[in-house]
C-alpha cells in the first residue's frame, strides 16, 4: 500500500526541479532500498516521471520528475490536511450503518451497486445535472 | 422539505447517499395521522413518533429504502426565514417537484447535529465553497449563533479552499 504521507514528501522533492536518483534518495533519507521501491511505486502510479538525460561526460542520467498527476495529488494531499479531517465515533457508526445497509440490500437481492447508481442519479438530478 | 446529503448537490457538491432525511412541520396530532397513511401504504414504522422524540424511521418496503422523518431537525427552527431559504428540486429529473434546505440553514443543521461527523464537516466546507458570494451572510450568522455553532463554522470558514 502507498504511504501517502512519504509518497507527498517524495513529490513535493522532485516538483520544483528534477532530481536524479541519489539526489533524490539522499534527500528522502532512510533506507535507500526502500527510496527505491518508493519511486518505482510512484513511477507505477503515474506520479512520478523518470526520463534519461545525456550528459557531455560520463552515464546519461536518470532524472525523477514530479508527473502533472503527481501534481494534483500534491494539491489533494495538501487540502486534506487542511480539512479538519479527525474522524471520531460517529463515523465509525455511520460506516457500520451504511455497511448494514448495504448487506441488507444483498440480503434482498438488491445489488449496492445498482442502488448506488440509482441513488448516484437522484443527486444528480437534485443538482440540475442532465 | 428534503435536509442532510440528498439536499445538499443543490448547492454543494454531488454526494450520493443511502440516507433520506426528510423535515415534516406538522403539529402531533398530524404526525399520527401521518404515521396511519404510511402504513396503510406499506410503509413499516418499526417504532410509533414520539412527541419528544426529533425523528422517526420508516420502511419504504418496495424500494427497499430507510427514510428519516426529522419533526425536530437539529439547529433548525420551523419558521418564514426557513420556508423563504428553501430551494426547488427535482429528483426523478420529470414534474416531480420538491423542496430542500435552503444553504445556511443546511449548514447549521449539519453543523448542529448530535452525531456530526467528518463527512457532515466536509458537506459544510462543500457548500461554503460552491456558494461562495452567494450565501446570505447576515442569516447564516444568525442562525449559527441561535443554534451555537458560530465557533464551528467559522473553523470551517478558514478550510474552504
Amino acid at each position: 500500500m502507498l504511504q501517502t504521507e512519504l509518497a507527498a514528501k517524495a513529490l513535493s522533492l522532485c516538483s520544483e526541479t528534477a532530481l536524479s536518483v541519489s539526489q533524490f534518495l539522499g534527500k528522502m533519507g532512510g533506507n535507500h532500498a526502500k527510496g527505491i521501491a518508493l519511486a518505482r511505486e510512484l513511477q507505477a502510479r503515474g506520479l512520478l516521471l523518470s526520463t534519461t538525460e545525456r550528459r557531455t561526460k560520463g552515464r546519461p542520467q536518470c532524472l525523477l520528475r514530479t508527473s502533472p498527476l503527481g501534481q494534483q495529488f500534491m494539491r489533494d494531499h495538501s487540502r486534506l490536511l487542511n480539512l479538519r479531517l479527525h474522524s471520531n465515533d460517529n463515523d465509525i457508526k455511520r460506516a457500520l450503518h451504511h455497511a448494514n445497509l448495504a448487506l441488507g440490500l444483498v440480503g434482498q437481492q438488491v445489488s449496492p451497486y445498482a442502488r448506488f447508481q440509482e441513488v448516484n442519479e437522484l443527486a444528480r438530478n437534485i443538482a440540475g445535472i442532465t | 422539505m428534503l435536509i442532510g446529503g440528498y439536499a445538499l448537490p443543490a448547492y454543494g457538491r454531488i454526494r450520493a447517499t443511502q440516507d433520506v432525511d426528510i423535515a415534516i412541520a406538522p403539529s402531533f396530532p398530524r404526525v399520527e395521522k401521518l404515521r396511519k397513511r404510511l402504513i396503510e401504504r406499506d410503509f413499516q414504522l418499526p417504532a410509533s413518533p414520539s412527541e419528544q422524540a426529533p425523528l422517526f424511521v420508516l420502511t419504504d418496503v418496495e424500494n427497499k429504502a430507510e427514510i428519516e422523518i426529522w419533526t425536530k431537525p437539529d439547529g433548525v427552527v420551523f419558521d418564514r426565514d426557513l420556508l423563504r431559504k428553501r430551494v426547488r428540486v427535482h429528483p426523478f429529473h420529470d414534474d416531480f417537484e420538491m423542496y430542500a434546505i435552503g444553504p445556511e440553514d443546511f449548514i447549521v443543521n449539519k453543523l448542529s447535529r448530535k452525531d456530526r461527523g467528518v463527512q457532515d464537516e466536509m458537506d459544510v466546507v462543500s457548500v461554503l465553497a460552491h456558494q461562495r458570494g452567494k450565501l446570505d451572510c447576515k442569516y447564516l450568522e444568525k442562525r449559527a449563533k441561535a443554534a451555537d455553532v458560530t465557533a464551528l463554522l467559522r473553523l470551517l470558514m478558514d478550510k474552504v479552499p
